[in-house]
C-alpha cells in the first residue's frame, strides 16, 4: 500500500511540475500581450460584465506552444483514423484534402443574391461597363472529389449551378471555371491546396489565361493578341516545397494534414505598378515591379519553420483581402476593370493586371460605401463579379444598402 | 468558469493553489482566500449572479443563527421560513417562466414575463444551503458564527457548479480542522487529471455524436441505427461528463485538504434501476433520501400506499430538480415507475437472470436518458419509437459516426466498467516484483500523457459543451 501511494505521489509531483511549468511559461510569454489586447478592447478589470469573456477569448487565442498542442491533437485524430476533425470543423476527402464541413440538406436559396447581381446589371445599363460573372471552382470538384460515405456534403456546387442558371435567364454573361479547369491540364490533385480552401497559384494563373480567352470571345476583344502575357514561359515559377499550411491545415496541424508546396509566379518581363489598398483603419501603398508592388516577400523569408509554415502565403498576393484595392499598371493601356470579389480571385487578379491599365478590387464584406454607385462613377470597361461557390451568400452580394 | 478551460488551468487554479499554500500558517486566511476565489470563479460565468450567491449565503447565515438557537419553536419557524425562502429563490430563477408558460397555455393567466436567466449551479448551491440549515436544526452540526465559513461551504469552487452536493455534516469539521497531506494532494492531483481526460477526450467526443445526431433527428427522419447511435452516445456522454466533473471536484477538494463523498460508482454495471440510483449522482440521491424521503417516512411504513406516495414525491422532486421542463418530470416519473416495478417484483433480491437484468437495466437507462435529452415529450416519443424502426432502419450517417468515433466508443464502454478500480486493487495486492515495477513506472507516465492529451484538446479549442446549464 505504501508503494502504491508513493507511486501516486511521484505521479502527482510530475503532473504538478509539468502543469505549473506550462502555466508559468504561458504567463511569461503571453501576460503582457494579453493585458495589452484586453486594454485595447476597453474591457478592463473594472468592466466587470465584459472582462471575463474578453479575458477568456484572448487567453484561448494566445497559449504557449499552441502549434505543438494542435499537432498533438491532430496526431491523436490521425491515430484514431478520423476523417472529421473537431466537431466537423474540417473533413478529409479520400485523397487527404481538407474541406470545411457543412451539414446541408440541399443547395442554398439564391434569389437574394441573383436579385443583387441583376440590380447591379441594370445600374450598369447607363454606362459603357460590361458585367461578367465568374464562377471559380469549389474545392469539391464534381466527378473528382470523393468522401467516405455520409460525411457532410455542402451542396455548394449545386448552389452555384442554380446561381449560374439564373444569370443565364437574366442575360448576364457568366464564365464557369469549374468544368474548364478539369480539362486545363492541371492534375486534379493540384488544382487546390490540400490544407487550404483556396486554389493553387498555378490554378490562378490558368484562370487568368482562361478568363482572357473567354472575355475575348464574349466581347470580341483583343486582349493579349500574341499570347505574350498568358505564356507561362514569360513567368518565373518558384516552388517552396512543403512550406505551406493553409487555413484548414492551421487548425489541424501538419501531422494530420501534411504540408503543401507553394509556388510563387511572377513575370519575367518588365513591369511597373502602383498598388494602393484602403481599409477603414489603415492604408497600404507600394510601387515597383510586379513582385515588389503586388507580392509581399515576408512570408517567404521567415527563418523559423513553425512560423513560416503557418504564415498565409496565399495572401502574399495583393496582401489578401482588403476593403478596396487599386492596381495601376503604368506600362499598359489595356482596359480598366472593377472586380467585386472574395479571396479566391486575388492572385488571378494580380495576373490579370498585366493586361489592364487599372484594376480595382472591392471586397463586399469590408467595403463600407455603395458599390453600385462606385461602379457607375468609375466608368470601368468591365465589371466582374467573382465569388466562389461556398461564398454564394448575401454577405458577398450587399452592393447598395450602405 | 469551466475546469476544462484555459483560464482555469493556466491562470486561476495555479494562482489559487500557490496562494493557498503560501498561507499555510493561517487556516482563517486560507479559508478567506478560497471563499474570495470561489466567488470570483462563480462571477466569471455571469457576474451579476454572484449577488444571488452572496444573498443566499447571507440569508442562510442569519437563518442558521436562528435555527441554531435553543428555542426549538423559534428554530422550527426559522427552518420553515428558510426552506420556503430557498425554494422561492429556486422557483423564481428556475421555474417561474416554465410555470407561467403552462398557466398561459392552459388559459389560467393572461400575462407573461421576460425570460429569467438561470444562475449556473443554483440547484446545487441551494440544496447545499438547505442541507446546512436542516443539519443545524437537527443538531447534528453547529451553526456557524462566521459568515465567511458558511460562504465557503456554499460557494467552494470545486463543487459549486456541478456538485457533488456536499451535505453540511460531511464537511463542517473540515472547514476549520481539515489537514492537507501529501497523500491527499497526490490522490487529488491524479484524480483531477483522470477527470479532466474523461471530460475532454470521452465526454466531449460523445457530445459531438449526441448533439449532431439529435439535431439531425429533429430536422429529418430517424432511422433506427441513427436513433440508437444518438441514444448510446448521449448515455455515455452524460456519464462521462458528470462523473468527470465529480472526479475533478473531488480531486480539487483533496488538493486543498477537503474530502468529499463519492458521487458515482460505475452506474452502468447495475442490474436494476434501484441499484443504478445507488451508483448514479449519489450525493443527490442521498440528499433526497436524508432530507425528503426519510422525513416523509421512507420505506419503513406499514402502509405501502404511503411508501408509494413517498417514492412518487421523491421522484417528482428529482425530476423537477433537474430542469423546468415536462421532459424532466416524465423522466422522474419513468424512474419512479421502474423502481416501483422492481420493488413489486423483488427484482433486486432475485439471484436469477443476472445477464438479463443487466440488459433490462441498460435498456431502461437508455430510454430514460431519451426523456432527459429530448427537447419535448413528443420528440422523445418519436425517438423511442424510432429505436424500433418506425422511421426506417439503415442510416449511412449512423455508420459514419460509428466509423469516426469507434475508438472513443470503445474507450467509453471500457471505462464504464470498473477497470481502473480493479487496476488499483491489482496494484496494491501482492503481485510479482516485475508486474509491480511495470505498473509503478507506467502509472506516472500514463498520467502525464493524459495531462498532455487533455491540454492538447483544451488549448486547441475543441468542442467543449457545458451540460449543466439546466441544473
Amino acid at each position: 500500500m505504501k508503494r502504491y501511494f508513493t507511486m501516486k505521489l511521484f505521479s502527482a509531483g510530475l503532473i504538478l511540475v509539468a502543469w505549473f511549468t506550462f502555466a508559468i511559461m504561458n504567463l511569461t510569454q503571453n501576460a503582457e500581450g494579453l493585458w495589452n489586447k484586453i486594454e485595447a478592447t476597453g474591457h478592463s478589470v473594472t468592466e466587470f460584465t465584459l472582462f471575463p469573456d474578453t479575458f477568456d477569448a484572448f487567453a484561448n487565442q494566445d497559449v504557449f506552444s499552441k502549434m505543438s498542442l494542435i499537432e498533438t491533437y491532430g496526431f491523436l485524430q490521425k491515430l484514431m483514423l478520423k476523417n472529421e476533425e473537431n466537431n466537423f470543423e474540417v473533413v478529409k476527402d479520400t485523397d487527404g484534402k481538407l474541406h470545411y464541413a457543412t451539414f446541408a440538406d440541399g443547395p442554398n436559396d439564391v434569389k437574394e443574391i441573383v436579385n443583387a447581381v441583376s440590380a447591379l446589371n441594370r445600374a450598369l445599363f447607363s454606362t459603357e461597363s460590361k458585367l461578367t460573372v465568374l464562377m471559380p471552382p469549389d474545392k469539391v470538384l464534381q466527378g473528382v472529389t470523393t468522401f467516405d460515405e455520409a460525411l457532410p456534403y455542402s451542396y455548394h456546387n449545386e448552389t452555384a449551378d442554380r446561381f449560374l442558371e439564373a444569370m443565364l435567364l437574366r442575360g448576364i454573361n457568366a464564365i464557369d471555371f469549374r468544368d474548364a479547369i478539369l480539362t486545363s491540364g492541371i492534375p486534379p490533385k493540384d488544382i487546390f491546396f490540400d490544407t487550404d480552401h483556396h486554389w493553387t497559384i498555378e490554378s490562378n494563373f490558368w484562370a487568368f489565361t482562361h478568363l482572357l480567352e473567354q472575355l475575348n470571345e464574349i466581347y470580341d476583344l483583343d486582349l493579349d493578341p500574341d499570347g505574350f502575357y498568358t505564356d507561362p514561359e514569360n513567368y518565373n515559377f518558384i516552388t517552396y516545397e512543403k512550406s505551406y499550411l493553409g487555413s484548414m491545415g492551421r487548425k489541424t496541424g501538419v501531422i494530420y494534414a501534411g504540408a503543401d508546396d507553394f509556388t510563387v509566379i511572377f513575370p519575367k518581363f518588365e513591369t511597373k505598378y502602383r498598388f494602393d489598398a484602403f481599409n477603414p483603419l489603415y492604408e497600404v501603398h507600394s510601387e515597383g515591379r510586379f513582385e515588389d508592388a503586388l507580392i509581399i516577400g515576408y512570408p517567404f523569408n521567415i527563418q523559423n519553420f513553425e512560423q513560416s509554415i503557418n504564415t498565409d502565403k496565399y495572401f502574399a498576393y495583393l496582401q489578401g483581402n482588403q476593403s478596396i484595392v487599386t492596381i495601376k499598371n503604368e506600362l499598359s493601356d489595356g482596359p480598366r476593370v472593377l472586380i467585386i470579389k472574395d479571396s479566391m480571385s486575388v492572385p488571378m487578379t494580380a495576373f490579370l493586371s498585366t493586361v489592364c491599365s487599372e484594376v480595382v478590387l472591392i471586397d463586399p464584406r469590408f467595403y463600407e460605401e455603395n458599390i453600385i454607385e462606385y461602379a457607375i462613377q468609375g466608368e470601368f470597361d468591365h465589371v466582374i463579379v467573382s465569388i466562389y461557390p461556398q461564398n454564394l451568400t448575401p454577405e458577398f452580394f450587399d452592393y447598395n444598402t450602405k | 468558469m469551466l475546469f476544462s478551460s484555459v483560464t482555469f488551468l493556466l491562470y486561476f487554479f495555479p494562482f489559487v493553489f500557490v496562494l493557498y499554500y503560501l498561507f499555510s500558517f493561517s487556516r482563517p486566511i486560507q479559508n478567506v482566500i478560497l471563499l474570495l476565489f470561489s466567488l470570483l470563479f462563480y462571477a466569471w460565468g455571469e457576474p451579476i449572479f454572484v449577488l444571488v450567491m452572496i444573498g443566499s449565503i447571507l440569508f442562510n447565515y442569519f437563518c442558521g443563527l436562528g435555527v441554531g438557537s435553543a428555542d426549538r419553536k423559534k428554530a422550527k419557524v426559522v427552518l420553515i421560513f428558510n426552506i420556503l425562502g430557498n425554494l422561492l429563490v429556486l422557483f423564481v430563477f428556475k421555474y417561474l417562466n416554465f410555470t407561467l408558460e403552462n398557466l398561459v397555455g392552459a388559459g389560467l393567466v393572461h400575462f407573461s414575463i421576460a425570460k429569467i436567466a438561470l444562475p449556473i449551479g443554483i440547484s446545487f448551491f441551494t440544496f447545499q444551503a438547505m442541507s446546512y440549515i436542516i443539519d443545524v436544526y437537527r443538531g447534528t452540526s453547529q451553526a456557524l458564527r462566521n459568515p465567511f465559513y458558511l460562504g465557503l461551504y456554499i460557494s467552494f469552487f470545486p463543487q459549486l457548479i456541478a456538485g457533488p452536493i456536499v451535505r453540511y455534516n460531511t464537511i463542517s469539521e473540515q472547514i476549520l480542522y481539515r489537514k492537507e497531506t501529501l497523500r491527499k494532494l497526490s490522490v487529488g492531483t491524479n484524480r483531477f487529471v483522470t477527470g479532466l481526460a474523461k471530460k475532454v477526450v470521452i465526454a466531449n467526443s460523445m457530445a459531438i455524436v449526441a448533439d449532431r445526431t439529435y439535431a439531425m433527428a429533429q430536422s429529418g427522419s430517424i432511422p433506427a441505427m441513427l436513433a440508437w447511435v444518438a441514444t448510446i452516445a448521449y448515455t455515455l456522454q452524460i456519464f462521462f461528463d458528470f462523473s468527470a466533473y465529480s472526479d475533478m471536484a473531488i480531486g480539487l477538494g483533496l488538493m486543498f485538504g477537503f474530502q468529499f463523498d463519492e458521487n458515482f460508482n460505475y452506474p452502468y454495471i447495475s442490474r436494476s434501476i434501484t441499484e443504478f440510483w445507488r451508483r448514479w449522482h449519489i450525493s443527490l440521491s442521498t440528499w433526497f433520501k436524508d432530507y425528503l424521503y426519510f422525513p416523509l417516512g421512507g420505506s419503513r411504513l406499514r402502509n405501502q400506499d404511503k411508501v408509494v406516495r413517498n417514492l412518487f414525491i421523491v421522484w417528482l422532486a428529482t425530476g423537477i430538480w433537474h430542469g423546468a421542463s415536462w421532459t424532466f418530470v416524465l423522466w422522474g416519473m419513468f424512474n419512479f415507475a421502474l423502481i416501483l416495478f422492481e420493488r413489486f417484483f423483488d427484482i433486486e433480491k432475485s439471484q436469477k437472470f443476472r445477464f438479463l437484468r443487466h440488459v433490462y437495466t441498460l435498456f431502461a437507462i437508455n430510454m430514460a436518458w431519451i426523456f432527459f435529452r429530448s427537447p419535448s415529450i413528443s420528440f422523445a416519443g418519436r425517438m423511442i419509437s424510432a429505436l424500433f424502426g418506425t422511421e426506417g432502419v439503415y442510416s449511412p450517417t449512423a455508420m459514419m459516426f460509428i466509423r469516426e468515433y469507434s475508438f472513443v466508443f470503445i474507450l467509453a464502454i471500457f471505462f464504464s466498467i470498473p477497470i481502473a478500480k480493479r487496476t488499483n486493487t491489482f496494484l496494491v495486492s501482492d503481485r510479482s516484483k516485475w508486474v509491480r515495477w511495470f505498473f509503478e513506472l507506467a502509472y506516472p507516465l500514463a498520467m502525464i500523457v493524459l495531462l498532455a492529451i487533455s491540454f492538447a484538446y483544451i488549448m486547441k479549442g475543441s468542442y467543449n459543451p457545458f451540460i449543466y446549464f439546466n441544473f
